[in-house]
């Protein structure tokens, strides 16, 4: 192995070496971008952040069941967010919480974080951090808002992790950026309650080298939560708000690696799906196995597909993704798409996918962060990007093509999330895939962050 | 402050003041275009994505040069545009990654030698993206695991593990095509 290790090092060596731009050359033609690019933008926690919050994004929470939790707990008091603040740039229009049809918010609904940080070349001006829900007609309701982290004990949320079955209540990350405190809010949408459902409780109960992670609600009430453990060993399990555990859905003897990312609630909450590094297992919420789901190994399960399937991304020793329609009673799943064309560096194959009007739209990821929204022309055939629009959107600076997140279907659009792979935050737009009717949501202006994170309704009902 | 991974040719603790962004440009352009060509296997692509990367952090260099490691910053954009590259150059990366190696290879390498590192070359490319992304800032930059975590957005474990991987793989490549002799 050190023989290898000396020719990988002699190769690149020599043949990066070999390679000599000149900067002199370069730094002409910087010189005139910049003039032409009076503003660029760069957002304020770098690209750590953006990677993060893209791969996050592109995983749409998974879709959490449960029969134990009887009743939502009741939420309890924190401050309230900042309501007076002098916001660098405008915020978009919305209707008030007041205006939240609550019993409407089902499939389609989305619930999204936007940053008003402005950064031009002359400014640099943190803004609110707010809010918002999104109906399926792309009108965008105002939950709450929280004013800039200008100081220690400053907290704003940076994530969505999850939205309850109810549609009620969210988890969110949030963030002290001034000492790097970090933990969980959830917040009661309608009261925009929080309460800090303290992290250390769920990493030292006991045990100071157990490390348990908050990833969603339970199913259907959301009284409970789905954590992730990855020390010691890689594990899924459900527990109360307390971080007392419930029971373990899943569980292997790797530690450090988060080897049990998705799982999907079956409809009747009792049984949950879950992806491990052999495929999928259905288990039932107690963690006892009802059967391993024949498929290729390492799958994760993405949604329901139909009432008896659910939709799976399986990928290859090399991480390029097939999906697969895999059928819980144990019968022979089929591939709905086909492996990618394996061009190193390029891509990464097909992650997750929705029907619209009996046409299967699916998401395409490359490494990292890139991705758009192809169509599927025919069952293992090839597909065609549709994102970015032909002739683009309105202007968005948030928007450079690389990176379109499918979402979910809203009305008769495809709710895609845009975000540039090197800038925190994006734009969300309505999709109009059989035509160029395309529909501004909540877009990022140039210079504002906007978008950092959007998850769509946890819907269980099936695509197809 | 210090610059730690400045081109090769020049001084590795060069110092700027603050805010001399064109210094940092002529001392960091060759490299950080190296890092990209080795990412992309594009001469063309690599130079313009270190160009955007420039033009976008000029205009706060303020901030940007006050950073403890500004070179690490930098190097950390060139990676994520890279990255953002490879859809739109699918096809393009293909071709010239092939007419690359026939035509960048000086003459005056011994034959051996240069068959060597052309296939080592070829089995860097063919590596899966995040894999090679690693080798490259392992092995190129010569940066620590943790850096390399930082880079790529992942934890140090799925580092250690995709160089484990890469590694293993090449070395049953250059096995295979060289009747056991590479590993």
């Amino acid at each position: 192995m050190k023989d290898v290790d000396k020719l990988i090092r002699e190769t690149l060596k020599t043949i990066g070496g070999e390679y000599a731009p000149r900067p002199s050359a370069a730094e002409n033609l910087l010189n005139r971008r910049i003039r032409i690019r009076r503003v660029t933008r760069f957002g304020r926690n770098g690209l750590i952040l953006a990677s993060l919050l893209i791969i996050l994004a592109i995983t749409v929470p998974a879709l959490v069941a449960d029969l134990t939790g009887d009743e939502d707990q009741p939420l309890t008091t924190q401050p309230g967010p900042e309501q007076q603040i002098r916001e660098p740039a405008t915020l978009p229009e919305s209707r008030t919480l007041r205006d939240v049809p609550w019993e409407k918010i089902g499939k389609g609904w989305l619930i999204a974080l936007y940053v008003n940080d402005v950064f031009t070349e002359d400014r640099d001006e943190e803004g609110s951090t707010v809010l918002y829900l999104i109906d399926s007609q792309g009108v965008l309701y105002e939950v709450t808002r929280w004013g800039p982290t200008q100081k220690v004990g400053d907290k704003a949320p940076y994530e969505i992790i999850d939205w309850s079955p109810t549609g009620k209540s969210a988890l969110l990350s949030w963030r002290d950026r001034r000492s790097d405190e970090a933990g969980v809010w959830e917040i009661d949408l309608r009261s925009t309650k929080t309460i800090d459902l303290n992290q250390s409780n769920f990493g030292s109960k006991g045990d100071t080298e157990r490390a348990l992670y908050i990833k969603g609600y339970t199913w259907p009430t959301g009284s409970n939560l789905v954590l992730s453990r990855t020390s010691p060993g890689s594990a899924l399990m459900r527990s109360d708000r307390e971080g007392n555990v419930l029971s373990t859905l899943g569980e292997s003897g790797l530690s450090g690696e988060d080897e049990f990312r998705r799982w999907l609630y079956r409809p009747n909450g009792r049984e949950v799906v879950i992806g491990t590094p052999e495929g999928l297992r259905l288990v039932r919420i107690d963690g006892s196995i009802v059967r391993e789901l024949p498929t290729p190994p390492d799958c994760h399960p993405v949604r329901w597909w139909t009432s008896n399937s659910i939709l799976a991304a399986c990928h290859d020793d090399q991480n390029f993704f097939q999906l697969w329609d895999v059928h819980l009673s144990g019968a022979a799943p089929s591939p709905i798409t086909e492996l990618p064309n394996r061009v190193p560096g390029v891509d990464l194959g097909y992650y997750d996918a929705v029907v619209l009007d009996d046409q299967i739209f699916l998401q395409w990821i490359g490494d990292c962060c890139a991705g758009g929204v192809e169509r599927l022309i025919s069952r293992m055939e090839s597909a065609s990007l549709i994102t970015p629009p032909e002739g683009g959107l309105p202007p968005v600076g948030a928007i450079d093509g690389c990176c379109n997140y499918l979402l979910t279907v809203s009305g008769h659009y495809l709710a895609v999330w845009a975000s540039n792979v090197s800038e925190p935050g994006g734009s969300i737009y309505f999709l109009d895939p059989g035509g160029e009717n395309h529909r501004p949501v909540l877009l990022g202006p140039e210079h504002v962050t906007a978008v950092t994170s959007v998850v769509a309704f946890p819907s269980l009902l099936p695509e197809k | 402050m210090a610059v730690t991974h400045s081109d090769s040719e020049l001084a590795t603790e060069t110092r700027f003041e603050p805010g001399d962004a064109a210094a940092f440009f002529r001392s960091h352009y060759t490299s950080l275009c190296r890092l990209a060509y080795l990412l992309l296997g594009n001469h063309a692509t690599a130079e313009e994505v270190v160009m955007e990367a420039f033009v976008r952090a000029f205009p706060r260099w303020d901030r940007i040069g006050e950073m403890d490691r500004p070179d690490a910053y930098l190097r950390k954009v060139v990676t994520h545009l890279c990255r953002s590259r490879f859809r739109r150059i699918r096809i393009e990366l293909r071709a010239n990654a092939l007419f690359a190696q026939a035509r960048e290879e000086p003459l005056s390498t011994p034959m051996e030698k240069r068959d060597i590192r052309n296939q080592v070359w070829r089995l860097v490319q063919d590596l899966p993206p995040r894999q090679r992304a690693c080798v490259v800032l392992k092995y190129f930059e010569d940066l620590p695991e943790l850096e390399i975590a930082d880079i790529l957005g992942c934890s140090v474990g799925t580092v250690k593990s995709q160089l484990f991987k890469a590694r293993t793989k090449l070395a049953h490549e250059l096995e295979g095509e060289n009747g056991g002799e590479a590993t």
